[in-house]
């Protein structure tokens, strides 16, 4: 089973997210907030095997989410999904240490594909 | 109430526009069905309904994600089955001086370019290889496929933001396109002039191809009968060097086609190898 959080302030998105991920293969959690999933990290930094991070959210942004994780010590692939599509924003994200970036809207193919890439890599 | 044919077209229209895909008024009734899916996740009462939504409140949000969604089954994408890249990344490209020591530059034909997602996933593997190792001789790439107005997109090199996410890493993205005015993604000369472009129908003859040292040949035998699979497949390994690979899609096998095609199975990837 494919643990993943959802780090995503958006109750429609995650409802996607959910419908990208609806069999037993994966296993979803999400978190409304960066605080939330720093928290759960906090908690068990190998819980998960992917996070899904999304870039706008108040309190902490995205990006300031990632770097936390990282001074966390999260191994764990990071994807960035946003509705940013600049290049230099894709490049900023790879630069913090995030493993892969999907941009919105995408699609459930696209989404499951790049996890199951990273897993595999990974293993 | 029932969705009309020019109500459907409307979405055929919109569909074309964001990924390329064409539903021909003979597939309407596959559009249909789409919607009729879209309306029940979107507590509408029918498609008819879908097609309201639309033109008055605009195709966005989860809205946009649904339908796009549902559209693209069975696209082509970029490393489609990504181990088999993985295999001419890692033990293809690096053997060819070794298995054809007097060959002085390398022919690789891409049967189906399609929209070009599989010619350029290869020329980036190449021009990455090239990268590394300077001084190998040249390899080629020659594609083909028999419908023109795939030639056409397969020239241009230009895809949505949702066709460059399908298959192609972020590090590859950034690497081999730049963003346009328009939002879509343009493919960089050093990856779009390493392949050739030309039109061929693999049931006529390939008069003119030459001989290549890999040849892939995916997910087009699967539209042909049985007869017509083992010709071209046949015709294509007389296009082989000795020792040449040949590779097909992941459904599509080569099995008791040819005593020369030699089957090979690594890292769950199966090939074909010329003896």
């Amino acid at each position: 089973m494919i643990k993943i959080l959802s780090v995503d302030d958006s109750e429609a998105v995650f409802a996607y997210v959910k419908c990208c991920f609806n069999d037993d293969q994966y296993f979803l959690t999400h978190a409304i907030c960066g605080m939330d999933a720093l928290d759960l990290l906090k908690k068990d930094l190998m819980g998960f095997d992917i996070i899904l991070l999304d870039w706008e959210m108040p309190q902490m942004n995205g990006p300031e989410v990632l770097i936390e994780m990282k001074k966390l010590g999260v191994t764990t692939p990071i994807i960035m999904v946003t509705t940013r599509n600049k290049e230099n924003d894709i490049k900023l994200i790879l630069e913090s240490g995030a493993a892969e970036y999907i941009m919105k809207p995408f699609t459930a193919d696209i989404i499951q594909q790049k996890i199951l890439q990273l897993i595999q890599i990974e293993t | 109430m029932n969705i009309t044919p020019q109500e459907l077209k409307y979405f055929a229209d919109y569909i074309e526009s964001q990924l390329g895909i064409v539903y021909a008024p003979e597939n309407y009734y596959q559009l249909e069905t789409r919607l009729k899916n879209i309306a029940d996740f979107l507590s509408l009462p029918d498609a008819n309904a879908v097609y309201k939504k639309a033109i008055t409140k605009g195709i966005n949000g989860t809205f946009k994600q649904f339908l796009l969604d549902t559209s693209t089954n069975n696209e082509t994408s970029f490393f489609r089955d990504f181990k088999v890249f993985q295999i001419v990344e890692e033990k293809i490209l690096p053997s060819l001086q070794v298995s054809f020591p007097n060959s002085f530059n390398y022919r690789i034909w891409c049967c189906a370019a399609s929209f070009g997602q599989e010619p350029y996933s290869l020329a980036m593997l190449v021009h990455e290889f090239l990268e590394k190792n300077p001084k190998h001789p040249p390899i080629e790439i020659i594609a083909t496929d028999i419908a023109e107005h795939a030639l056409k997109r397969c020239h241009e090199g230009v895809y949505s933001h949702l066709e460059v996410q399908r298959g192609l890493s972020s590090v590859r993205l950034l690497k081999y396109f730049t963003k346009n005015d328009s939002d879509h993604w343009v493919l960089k000369p050093e990856v779009k002039n390493r392949v050739k472009f030309q039109t061929q129908n693999l049931l006529e003859p390939f008069a003119g191809m030459g001989i290549f040292h890999l040849i892939f040949c995916r997910y087009v035998l699967i539209y042909q009968d049985n007869e017509r699979r083992k010709q071209i497949i046949k015709r294509l390994e007389k296009c082989l060097r000795p020792n040449g690979y040949f590779i097909l899609g992941a459904s599509e096998s080569a099995l008791g086609v040819s005593e020369t095609l030699l089957h090979v199975a690594e890292s769950n990837v199966v090939f074909y190898q010329r003896n």
